[in-house]
């Protein structure tokens, strides 16, 4: 982890006592966790819950936490454990299809949740899912490409300007703009 | 706004994360609520979401039930001074210099001496600077591993020079 | 004296590295001192009057540090310029090690690690323990008795005796010089009077005047200042020990990082009586102990362990194991009202 990533600051400040920046740590993950957890966890209605674990669990140990690995295949780790234990207290056998940490960083999850219990929540999901690709579908094409550089290819700002051929500060501005655009369309929605 | 949302932005993608914007993300619920909605963006661009939760109010609730054992509070620096560097920084982790502790703790060997008065007390022996080293023999407790030993000798290294350098910046 | 041929020969070498060194060795033995012309004091004011000299004397000395069957040589330079007091210290063997205090910050220099200086007032120099100890605050847990005079350094010096009133600290004899009331040796003994620690002067140089290389020091531009991370005194330590033994005093509660090793945070609390600190320390286990107690001893120095399921807490300084234990038993978290 180096100095400039986001984790390695939040973490910092929370080793320094800084409670408040775990909320950062929560907000960010929250949903990758509730994905994870979803291969295990059958009962969506219990995922809230089971998340919350994995989130205490993962403050208690943080000072522990030494950073040699990144943090999210740390949390990532507990949430399976977690998980487990969960299935465990359920008296139900952990899902055949056992991921292993290490596949931590490239696991999609996106064929989760083959049961048809769909609540609420998951219609919800769906329906900002099907809103955020609108609104990427209506971007302009040099925003598209940025936006779709960082988030799915996971570029640093310096290789999409390479890419793009543009300048760095460019690059952060059409990534943001595409965020606004379609942030514009995604807040009424969530604000309810 | 605009502009502190591009710097929210940025900070999301690991580029530029710097004190001030972290900061007002932090103590800011506003701010809060978009870097939730820019995370989020991300996460259903890459599939990562099937299930969206907000559970930060709960989670937080909760963290502040728990009692508090051996963290650390937060550091008001005196960033005033011009030649402050760090401690860490300056010295990594088992650097700090053994004349913070004076007079007192240098390279520690711990043995246990089977004298009758002091049966089981572990004796601390040093490294003496002329370079010679004492005869002393590490005894290795059988169910202790050497790794183990030896990390724990740091660590109580660590303590009694941490022992010393808090008498020598007590106020 | 336990070792008196060590001593001899040790003395005997060093005096013959360092003359050069030390130019002006008084040679007090071989004049007649008359300590007649003087008036006799009580121990204590033999005490109050050491004090003063070790804080406001221009002096220069050489000293021996006896623990463990290891002895280690050192030296110290005290000069005092407009009411401030400047130090200088360095070990004579091996590794060169030196510190300079002055106005408020202490710089140390040594071979291989870059030098440091840190904002300090405490001076922790050899004998500025009982140099900074409140006698009178003091006759509360100690007994001040005049043991008898005898010669130091060569220099006619009488021994002061200062017995715990209880057995939960040490006991110390300070020798001071009847001439400049400086301290020339301090003993620490434990409960049976085995002496755990000894510190003896074997050259004293006093002038009128600061050393001239002492005062030039002063001039020279200090390294940089580290920073240590300063808490914040409302966040306490979120521990309180139950149990202090009489005269001690928490002057310090909060939680850091032992920077020196991987950052750890521990809650902390420092106890101070005067002559002695004691650090408590609070941590989560790392590694279990096959015992759940553990003392570790060095000279009058005790590390005391003990480990209670999750939590580890140690105990630091110089005092009787017996103290750190029951200080340890009475640790307990502090009830949150809210």
């Amino acid at each position: 982890m180096n100095e400039r990533d986001l984790d390695f600051q939040l973490i910092q400040r929370i080793q320094n006592g800084e409670q408040q920046a775990f909320t950062l740590l929560v907000r960010k993950y929250q949903n990758r966790v509730a994905n994870i957890l979803t291969r295990y966890v059958r009962n969506s209605g219990d995922i809230a819950d089971v998340a919350q674990e994995v989130f205490i669990k993962v403050h208690k140990s943080l000072p522990s936490f030494r950073g040699d690995s990144a943090f999210y295949t740390w949390l990532y780790r507990i949430t399976v454990n977690t998980a487990k234990n969960y299935l465990t207290s359920q008296s139900r056998r952990p899902p055949a299809s056992d991921i292993d940490a290490m596949e931590a960083d490239s696991y999609d999850g996106s064929d989760a949740l083959k049961e048809a219990d769909t609540p609420e929540g998951i219609l919800r999901s769906q329906e900002i899912k099907r809103v955020i690709m609108n609104a990427i579908e209506q971007l302009p094409a040099e925003l598209k490409a940025a936006i779709t550089l960082r988030e799915l290819e996971g570029m640093s700002y310096d290789e999409i300007a390479k890419i793009e051929d543009c300048p760095i500060g460019t690059v952060r501005s059409r990534i943001f703009r595409a965020r606004e655009a379609i942030d514009k369309q995604l807040a009424p929605l969530l604000e309810e | 706004m605009k502009e502190i949302n591009q710097q929210l932005s940025s900070l999301i993608d690991n580029e530029n994360v710097e004190r001030q914007s972290l900061d007002a993300l932090i103590n800011d619920q506003a701010q809060q609520a978009i870097f939730s909605r820019y995370q989020l963006i991300g996460d259903v661009m890459r599939s990562d979401v099937t299930i969206n939760i907000d559970i930060t109010a709960q989670v937080m609730a909760e963290i502040k039930q728990q009692p508090v054992l051996a963290t650390v509070t937060a550091i008001k620096s005196d960033r005033s001074e011009t030649n402050v560097v760090s401690f860490v920084k300056r010295f990594g982790q088992y650097a700090i210099a053994a004349s913070v502790a004076g007079v007192v703790v240098m390279t520690s060997l711990i043995t246990t001496q089977p004298t009758v008065e002091n049966r089981g007390i572990e004796v601390l022996n040093t490294t003496p600077f002329g370079g010679m080293v004492s005869p002393v023999s590490l005894q290795a407790n059988p169910n202790q591993t050497k790794q183990a030993l030896q990390a724990r000798h740091q660590r109580l290294e660590a303590l009694l020079k941490d022992h010393q350098l808090q008498l020598q910046i007590q106020p | 004296m336990k070792k008196p041929s060590l001593f001899t020969a040790l003395v005997a070498t060093l005096l013959l590295f360092l003359t050069p060194l030390s130019l002006a060795i008084e040679l007090d033995g071989k004049e007649p001192v008359s300590i007649e012309q003087k008036e006799q004091y009580t121990a204590i004011e033999y005490l109050q009057l050491m004090q003063q000299a070790y804080q406001q004397k221009n002096y220069e000395l050489l000293y021996l540090s006896s623990l463990q069957s290891q002895l280690e040589p050192m030296q110290l330079i005290h000069g005092v310029v407009a009411d401030q007091q400047i130090t200088y210290f360095r070990y004579l063997n091996g590794a060169i090690r030196e510190s300079l205090q002055f106005n408020g910050n202490i710089s140390y220099f040594e071979q291989g690690t870059p030098a440091y200086t840190l904002k300090s007032h405490q001076n922790r120099s050899v004998f500025a323990n009982v140099a900074n100890f409140d006698y009178e605050k003091g006759k509360d847990n100690y007994e001040y008795v005049i043991l008898g005079k005898g010669r130091i350094a060569g220099k006619q010096s009488i021994a002061i005796r200062m017995i715990s009133k209880d057995k939960y600290r040490h006991s110390y004899v300070v020798w001071c010089d009847l001439k400049s009331n400086l301290p020339l040796r301090l003993d620490t003994l434990n409960q049976s009077n085995s002496v755990l620690e000894q510190v003896m002067v074997i050259s004293l140089n006093v002038s009128d005047d600061i050393n001239p290389w002492l005062k030039k020091l002063t001039q020279q531009t200090l390294p940089d200042i580290v920073h240590i991370p300063q808490l914040t005194t409302d966040n306490s330590s979120q521990w309180q020990p139950n149990w202090l033994p009489n005269g001690f005093d928490i002057i310090k509660d909060d939680q850091h990082k032992l920077v020196m090793h991987e950052n750890e945070p521990v809650s902390y609390i420092l106890l101070n009586d005067g002559i002695v600190n004691v650090s408590i320390y609070i941590s989560t286990k790392k590694i279990a102990l096959d015992k759940n107690q553990k003392l570790i001893r060095r000279g009058a120095t005790v590390l005391y362990t003990e480990q209670r399921g999750n939590i580890e807490i140690n105990v630091v300084g110089d005092i009787p194991a017996i103290t750190a234990q029951r200080l340890v038993k009475s640790m307990s978290l502090v009830k949150n009202d809210h």
